[in-house]
């Protein structure tokens, strides 16, 4: 059976898709994952990485993820600098290095600097698939799924077919 | 409806929005789209030729043509590179600018008809669900981005295009390392230099300030200035060439050749008292001790005091040149350190001497260390025009002398005197030349002949300098413009298949331009 781990970057994808208008979307992100990444397999892992201060623009998101199963992971702040993202990154990365490492690490993000875990994953071959903000999805993450061969894909599109 | 092997996804997806099933034509490169009934018939044929293996994978493939795969395929964005020729992304640049968008959305704005248009042909055969999510993909795409740049929520990787695009107005450009260039090109950018430094090495009388000889070893020694970039800009139209970093370091160590005692000297007393024009160095010891040893070497005979304005009536005077009993104090001085660090920029200009004696500042318009030319695009055929010369096969020579001009220009501002340049022309240097070389085997005057010929063949190696100079720049210049960029860009999956199924039989920049012209 295969094993599906979804990692969502929450200020990211809380900002993006407020930022796009998309509150439709935002209020359900984590029903949304979870659909989507059930169609792969097993669900075994869903983590949101977060700042251990976030405020979500909308109530609604953090309800939805908490009800879909999605633990949290706080990450501090330095001297006002956040650390989710190194945080996720390190997460995903060492759990590549776990024997019950899912074989799908779905990563919920529209940020470039993601590309850098999205390597591991193909070097210790398993498979990530992306979801991120379609506006904002940087040119540097669409074109190195591309390159891995790994799907990346767009939360509006993704709510519109399903 | 057919496709090449390479493009399977592509025929998945139309098979999937059109009800198909896509067939592998191995022995054809292909991949067909055939109906249910074709397909049938096709099992068949394969089962009755026992064929059964091929048979099954046909059908297990037509069973994951479902509605959850095209749900998937729908939602993936692709990333999409093409080359495109230069003068069509200079093109775009410049009317993303113009219009204040990203290149992005410039882009999505030219491809979107011709997409729509695709699947305008096709919409009849697509299932009504499919094609309403086809419209919704197309509309979603088209639609600039919700709410403005919020700088401070940007992301680094969209900072830097936001930089790029809205900033910095878009730009073209390539460089090359020193590392990266032929050895041509570092050779005669070094010559030219070098030319411009030996030019500078006679005095108002026309004699050398430093052995030619020693000047030569120098620039033997000295790592190599050359980098090559271009950088163009759309908008407000222009292009820029850097060939050389006037400021390089390095270190010279003895080697135990006595040469290299004349050239430490040569250095010392350029850093004591500059003569060579727009020539600038730093000099170091190769450790703490030398070092002390060369700055008390360099201090001596500096400066005296004469009657004047000053403090209890004196005034500082600046000794310009180490009497002979300084110099052999140097020499030896310099004779038991090893080395030296030098820091040296050559050329540097900040202010231009005039033939008064005065200084004022350089123009404005001339940079020291880069070629400058308006750039354009002609308006019937979209090919560049740089300073209105075209850029094509037939134009080669008139672009080498337009660099060629650039670089005679340019070296008049390096020129000590640069009301006097040229100081001479290239045809008279030549005859002289060859008049006083035949003059040395006839004895006459030997030694001021020798010299003369050298001061001529200076001015010839310069004018060389250039020739080859401007022949290399413009070779690169016109590869760099008449060449291609890669464009990318994210687009739909769905819509790339209808993209590609449209540039398969387009060129890509035709389709860029088509929309350019229908929007202007």
């Amino acid at each position: 059976m295969t094993t599906v781990g979804v990692y969502v970057d929450g200020p990211n994808v809380d900002r993006t898709l407020h930022g796009a208008g998309e509150y439709d979307i935002l209020v359900r992100v984590g029903s949304l994952l979870v659909e989507f990444a059930e169609e792969y397999g097993e669900l075994t892992e869903k983590i949101v990485f977060m700042d251990h201060d976030n405020k979500w623009k909308l109530r609604d998101t953090r309800d939805d993820l908490e009800a879909n199963g999605f633990t949290f992971d706080l990450a501090p702040r330095i001297y006002g600098k956040s650390l989710t993202d190194p945080m996720m990154h390190c997460h995903v990365v060492d759990r590549l290095h776990d024997d019950n490492c899912p074989s799908i690490l779905v990563m919920a993000t529209s940020d470039g600097d993601v590309t850098i875990p999205l390597e591991y994953v193909s070097n210790h071959s398993r498979t990530s698939v992306v979801v991120g903000e379609q506006n904002s999805l940087s040119r540097l993450l669409t074109r190195k799924c591309t390159e891995l061969g790994f799907e990346c894909h767009s939360f509006q599109l993704l709510a519109k077919a399903r | 409806m057919e496709f090449d092997n390479k493009q399977r996804i592509n025929a998945k997806i139309f098979a999937l929005l059109q009800g198909l099933v896509p067939v592998e034509k191995p022995e054809e490169n292909k991949v067909v789209l055939v109906d249910r009934d074709e397909l049938m018939a096709r099992v068949s044929d394969l089962e009755g030729s026992g064929r059964k293996d091929e048979a099954y994978r046909l059908l297990v493939a037509a069973e994951s043509l479902t509605d959850d795969a095209f749900k998937n395929l729908y939602s993936q964005m692709a990333s999409k590179s093409v080359r495109i020729r230069t003068s069509t992304m200079f093109h775009l640049i410049r009317e993303a600018h113009g219009a204040q968008i990203t290149r992005s959305e410039l882009v999505r704005q030219l491809l979107l008809p011709t997409i729509i248009e695709f699947f305008n042909e096709i919409r009849g055969d697509v299932e009504y669900e499919k094609a309403r999510l086809v419209h919704y993909c197309i509309d979603n795409w088209r639609t600039k981005r919700k709410g403005a740049w919020r700088l401070s929520e940007l992301e680094n990787d969209k900072l830097d295009e936001y930089y790029e695009e809205f900033v910095r107005g878009g730009v073209l450009k390539k460089h090359q390392r020193s590392d990266q260039l032929k050895l041509e090109f570092r050779d005669s950018t070094k010559s030219f230099l070098r030319s411009l430094f030996r030019l500078n090495n006679l005095d108002e009388e026309g004699n050398f300030i430093y052995s030619p000889e020693v000047v030569e070893k120098y620039w033997d020694l000295q790592i190599d200035p050359a980098i090559f970039e271009i950088e163009a800009t759309p908008s407000p139209g222009s292009l820029r060439v850097l060939f050389y970093n006037n400021a390089v370091m390095f270190k010279l160590k003895r080697s135990g050749d006595p040469e290299d005692l004349a050239i430490l000297e040569l250095l010392a007393l350029e850093r004591r008292n500059g003569r060579i024009h727009n020539f600038r160095l730093d000099i170091s010891g190769l450790n703490e001790e030398e070092d002390d040893i060369l700055r008390e070497a360099l201090d001596q005979h500096t400066s005296y005091l004469v009657n004047g304005e000053g403090f209890l009536g004196l005034t500082i005077k600046q000794v310009d040149k180490l009497p002979e009993k300084g110099r052999e104090k140097l020499r030896q001085a310099l004779s038991g350190i090893s080395g030296l660090f030098v820091e040296s920029a050559f050329p540097i200009v900040s202010t231009v001497k005039d033939e008064d004696g005065s200084f004022k500042n350089a123009p404005s318009d001339v940079k020291f260390n880069r070629l400058e030319f308006s750039l354009s695009l002609a308006k019937d055929d979209w090919a560049f025009l740089l300073d209105d010369v075209p850029i094509d096969d037939s134009h080669q020579s008139d672009l080498n002398a337009l660099v060629r001009q650039k670089l005679l220009r340019l070296s008049k501002y390096l020129y000590k005197e640069p009301w006097a340049f040229p100081p001479i022309e290239y045809e008279t240097a030549r005859e002289r030349y060859e008049m006083m070389v035949s003059k040395v085997g006839r004895n006459h005057d030997s030694q001021n002949v020798q010299k003369d010929i050298l001061v001529h063949l200076i001015y010839l190696d310069f004018y060389d300098s250039i020739s080859s100079l401007s022949e290399l720049i413009g070779a690169e210049l016109f590869r760099f413009l008449s060449g291609t960029q890669v464009l990318t860009f994210t687009i739909p999956r769905v819509l790339l298949a209808f993209l590609e199924k449209v540039t398969s039989r387009m060129d890509f920049d035709e389709v860029l331009l088509q929309g350019l012209e229908k929007g202007s």
